[in-house]
């Protein structure tokens, strides 16, 4: 087939692949007859999970092991000035400790290299002991003793914004302020010249934590002195079998990385770390298998976070709601290290029909671990943002806050002019505020309740690119008793790649679903770019789709020599080959498995996206809260989620993404922070009571619906993807939920107690003496 | 964590006598905080004495007066033990929002009361502070949202347990054993502050734990309410408590105790709250005058003020309730 370049949208980082036009294969459309694609079906390898027999990275202990711990800096800013390691390698069992001094430099993308001299942030890596038993190894860590020469630091965004940059070039080269990045669309002064309403308004979010059950962590081994072999908790075991090559400089194919089971990834697991890195190499050094997970504290400060940010937002529209200009300027804390994800313009360019738009984001670096993507990265800090102004425009117009999203909306593409292969918030818009209550419980006066605990409804809505794309491949393999292995080095992250693309490849073979078998997260297997950016289903079940036909192909070759017609002529429907116009010819496809001479395996890779089109996931949530305005508690109390996933190729697995976004983002509006001792610049919220995420007693009723808006432009199967946008519009429902419950703005979050109490008394009208 | 000897003896005296040998000793009953304490080196034990195999700590006997309860005792079965709860409902409010199931089918009520303090400088390793054998209290100039605006003096923990509160109320004994025998005092005698010691929570010496907590029965028209306030709904400790136990007659309140949680280092016993409900009919307004009193020499810092507010509220509802005003 042709091969042709072709845009691929990753959390809105653009990318252009060259890559092979699919075999045509009919596109499941809304008429499709399908027996297994969207059927309810429980994950096909949940028991494996609650059975414990599930095998996850730490349980892959190999004889010989050696476990290590990382000496860290209790400083947020340091120099080492000497190591001294004497009394920790006098320790029984500590075989090795490794540091700037006594190893060669690697390079290490984000801060240049793996063991530094220079340390950024507290808990930044100084030294690694390696060890037989890990009991000891705790007490080791302390028994190396590093001496530091303290440099000058920053953790708080509000002094880094008034720092003169001299003092700021003595903690980062760059300084703590990037020129800003800016993006314009129309004439954003004339737009608000246009405007009959002009609302501003600014808001924190704060940094938090991917927090995933299963820590960080992976094993290394070198087999035979030149293979690397790797057990790790990945997203993408195929980018991390690159980078490892990459960075031990051997072939790719000499490193293999495998991910069978994940606890959690959540975006923080897609990249090589530098745990990855000090594993191997300690497993380089002595020989043997090295084991290197975090506890929990670890967890917390030295993996990455979603990034803190100050948004202002200014509105301007007309006196009847039309939007005139829409300006977003924003500090985004990309801590120590540049990373991705910082800029978070997407939302003000996309969400809404407006012509004139202005933002600016400018990177601000404290000495803070770095960001990573967390499940919708920049989006989901955007829509608080974002989100709030619409109602707080709504308010000052007197509108409807819902009307007013509706009155603005887009039906294209501001930012290309293309238009949507699909956009379903319409009718998310509809559901949540039916389900909700919206007329009856939203109050027109906000907080018009009597008494001290008040009810109200508020909305948020959510876009995100969605389309997915290439490089995804994947092969399906027909053994000889009939059953069907599906390889791909896509990683199941617990959120059910390979139950959707076991279904995908069963209903394309025509066979029972329990003959198939998902073998994935293999970096050996056919590639596939990685499990983030809501990107798999879109990009895989295609890539699955066109193996499965390939593998069926060679099944009714072999079948049309049994049965005495053309393989053009046959169907196969629930493991049995026939004739399509006369269904009593038939064989079982076991039958015709087991006729091979060789292995049957079908290729199959994800095709071009349609440039004509964008392909963005919409959804809306609406949130009833009570607050109690005398203790500043905020209950959520229901919470109508509607997103337009395209196909549902497994509606229990779209509804169970939707209960996973919700409960992360209510979280994040309500309970969880990062809390940074500024004199310090030490983190002090290092463990999971002070670090608050939402619990099952705080989670609120919640009703998942599915605007199913089968998206036949998008790909061959109709879906869309779906991991992340449940994340995007909950904490902006939440706020705007108890600006209607209370009448009062709470703008930074979370929205703890103490915040809502303290914005509640800076409310209140001063007492007359 | 450091290495560390570890005995279980099933008798009391043969744990009393190893407590009273040399050496730096831990007792653990169910080793929720203890542990996690010996792997942030907050302690440091050379020996642990598990107390759990001792029958004699875990007996909860309501038949008589005083009412006895074993340090042993794990909250859940304090929890499941009607008569307690029917003596005592204020104990049913306060055990039931302590942590979570999990910890509670662990934890006892002895450590729960004897838990070190949750100040997230106290828990760091990061942080060498005052309690710790340093030289401040980070959390003076520092992130001090959840630290103490009542009793703070050098250093600004909370207590962190929710039933010393409610037990104070109830004006319950701490009986404390060691190797030559045992003492008891009252409960809130038990709790020290930065002003006596800033390196511990309560009197105990080496050589001494607490073995049991005696209960007064409850005096005709007596009835306690703890009510706590925290962010999450579970698994959380009190940004602010109280405990509220009031005699009733002919609706008059004829004694009150009002103790705070989450406010000061210590269970913070307010005499002037009492002092405002005692000899009075219960209102509204004498609620909220007796929440004045009690907060009058709150000295917030630069994070906590919201507290002051909100110990307030949880104190006129509970005033309320205890005086049967119903309502939340």
């Amino acid at each position: 087939m042709p091969w042709v370049k072709t845009q691929v949208v990753t959390e809105g980082i653009v990318t252009e692949v060259l890559v092979e036009t699919q075999v045509p294969l009919p596109v499941w459309g809304p008429d499709a007859q399908l027996d297994i694609v969207g059927q309810r079906i429980p994950k096909v390898d949940a028991r494996y999970r609650v059975t414990g027999a599930a095998q996850y990275m730490f349980d892959k202990q190999p004889p010989g092991m050696l476990w290590v711990k990382a000496v860290r800096s209790p400083y947020p800013h340091a120099r080492i000035t000497a190591v001294d390691a004497s009394a920790a390698l006098k320790m029984p069992g500590v075989i090795d400790v490794i540091h700037f001094q006594n190893t060669d430099p690697i390079a290490y993308a984000p801060n240049g290299h793996v063991l530094n001299q220079e340390l950024s942030y507290v808990g930044d890596i100084a030294a690694v002991v390696a060890a037989e038993d890990p009991r000891i190894l705790p007490d080791a860590v302390r028994a190396v003793n590093v001496t530091y020469e303290q440099l000058p630091f920053v953790t708080d965004l509000q002094q880094a914004i008034a720092m003169d940059p001299a003092t700021a070039k003595q903690i980062f080269p760059q300084g703590v302020l990037s020129q800003p990045a800016v993006a314009d669309r129309g004439d954003i002064n004339a737009g608000f010249a246009a405007a009959d309403v002009t609302v501003e308004a600014t808001y924190l979010t704060q940094v938090v934590h991917h927090a995933t059950m299963e820590p960080h962590g992976c094993v290394a081994q070198w087999i035979n002195g030149y293979e690397l072999h790797v057990w790790d908790s990945t997203q993408a075991a195929y980018g991390l079998q690159q980078a490892f090559a990459k960075t031990f400089q051997i072939p790719d194919s000499q490193v293999f990385v495998w991910m069978d089971f994940m606890g959690g990834g959540f975006g923080s697991k897609t990249a090589l770390w530098r745990y990855h890195v000090l594993a191997a190499l300690l497993a380089q050094r002595t020989g043997r298998p090295v084991h290197f997970i975090n506890d929990r504290r670890e967890e917390l400060l030295d993996t990455p976070h979603r990034p803190m940010h100050q948004q202002t937002w200014r509105l301007g529209a007309t006196k009847d709601g039309k939007l005139t200009a829409i300006e977003m300027k924003s500090y985004d804390v990309a801590g120590a290290f540049n990373g991705m994800f910082t800029n978070i313009s997407a939302v003000a360019l996309q969400l809404y029909s407006c012509p004139n738009v202005h933002t600016e984001d400018t990177t601000v670096f404290l000495n803070l671990h770095q960001l990573s993507a967390m499940r919708g990265p920049a989006n989901t800090e955007a829509m608080v943002g974002m989100e709030a102004t619409m109602d707080l425009l709504a308010s000052k117009l007197n509108m409807d806050p819902v009307q007013l999203r509706k009155l603005n909306y887009a039906t294209v593409d501001q930012t290309t002019n293309h238009p949507y292969s699909t956009k379903g918030l319409m009718d998310a818009y509809d559901y949540v505020t039916q389900a909700i209550g919206w007329q009856s419980n939203r109050k027109t006066t906000p907080g018009s309740d009597p008494g001290p605990k008040k009810r109200g409804v508020g909305i948020g809505s959510q876009i995100w690119s969605a389309a997915g794309g290439p490089p995804s491949n994947a092969e399906v393999a027909i053994q000889a008793d009939g059953s069907v292995t599906v390889r791909s080095s896509v990683a199941d992250l617990g959120e059910g790649p390979k139950t959707i693309l076991s279904m995908v490849a069963a209903e394309e073979l025509g066979v029972p679903l329990a003959v198939v078998n998902a073998d994935f997260g293999h970096s050996d297997y056919p590639w596939d770019l990685g499990t983030f950016g809501s990107r798999v289903t879109p990009s895989m079940a295609p890539a699955v789709r066109q193996a499965a036909y390939e593998a069926q192909q060679e099944i009714f070759t072999i079948a049309a020599s049994e049965l005495g017609v053309d393989a053009s002529q046959l169907t196969c429907k629930k493991g049995v080959v026939y004739v399509t116009s006369d269904p009593s010819k038939s064989i079982p496809f076991a039958q015709v498995a087991a006729l091979s001479s060789h292995t049957i395996i079908g290729v199959g890779w994800r095709g071009p996206n349609n440039a004509a089109y964008t392909t963005e996931s919409f959804g809306a949530q609406a949130a009833e809260v009570e607050v109690d305005t005398e203790t500043g508690v905020v209950t959520l109390l229901n919470l109508a989620a509607a997103h337009d996933c395209g196909r549902a190729i497994n509606p229990m697995l779209v509804e169970s993404q939707i209960h996973g976004g919700v409960d992360m983002a209510a979280g994040y509006g309500r309970f969880e922070e990062q809390v940074v001792d500024s004199r310090t610049g030490i983190p002090v919220t290092t463990n999971l009571v002070d670090y608050k995420i939402e619990t099952a007693v705080d989670e609120p009723v919640i009703d998942a619906h599915i605007v199913e808006n089968i998206d036949t432009i998008a790909n061959n199967v109709g879906a869309k993807g779906m991991a992340e946008p449940p994340t995007m519009p909950t904490a902006p429902a939440i706020m705007n939920a108890v600006y209607n419950a209370t009448g009062v703005w709470v703008r930074a979050m979370p929205l703890s107690p103490d915040r809502v109490l303290a914005a509640l008394k800076a409310a209140q009208p001063q007492q007359s003496a | 964590m450091r290495a560390f000897t570890y005995a279980a003896p099933t008798d009391l005296s043969s744990a009393l006598a190893r407590l009273g040998a040399p050496g730096t000793h831990a007792v653990m009953g169910g080793g929720t905080d203890l542990v996690n304490s010996m792997k942030s080196y907050i302690e440091t034990p050379a020996d642990i004495v598990d107390l759990q195999g001792i029958q004699e700590l875990q007996a909860l006997d309501t038949s008589g007066d005083p009412v006895q309860i074993g340090v042993g005792v794990k909250l859940v079965d304090m929890l499941a033990s009607q008569p307690l709860m029917q003596l005592f409902p204020i104990l049913q409010d306060a055990a039931n929002v302590v942590a979570t199931p999990q910890l509670r089918n662990v934890g006892t009520v002895g450590g729960n009361l004897c838990q070190r303090p949750r100040c997230w400088y106290f828990r760091s390793v990061d942080f060498n502070c005052l309690r710790k054998g340093g030289t401040e209290c980070y959390a003076i100039l520092g992130q001090n949202q959840y630290h103490a605006i009542l009793g703070g003096l050098g250093c600004f923990i909370v207590h962190p347990s929710d039933l010393a509160p409610a037990l104070i109320g109830l004006g319950a004994q701490a009986v404390i054993g060691s190797a030559s025998g045992t003492r008891s005092i009252p409960l809130e005698s038990f709790f020290i502050g930065p002003e006596v010691d800033v390196h511990r929570e309560n009197v105990l010496v080496p050589g001494e734990m607490l073995v049991r907590i005696d209960v007064p029965r409850p005096a005709a028209g007596q009835r306690g309410v703890f009510l706590k306030s925290r962010g999450r709904q579970t698994w959380d400790f009190a940004t602010t408590a109280a405990a509220v136990s009031l005699v009733m007659s002919a609706g008059t309140c004829t004694s009150a105790r009002v103790v705070l949680g989450g406010v000061a280092p210590v269970p913070w016993r307010s005499p002037d709250a009492e002092a405002v409900l005692q000899g009075r009919s219960i209102t509204p307004a004498v609620a909220a005058q007796a929440a004045a009193a009690a907060v009058k020499l709150a000295r917030p810092m630069q994070y906590n003020a919201y507290k002051v507010d909100q110990v307030q509220v949880l104190i006129q509802r509970a005033i309320l309730q205890a005086a049967g005003q119903g309502g939340s």
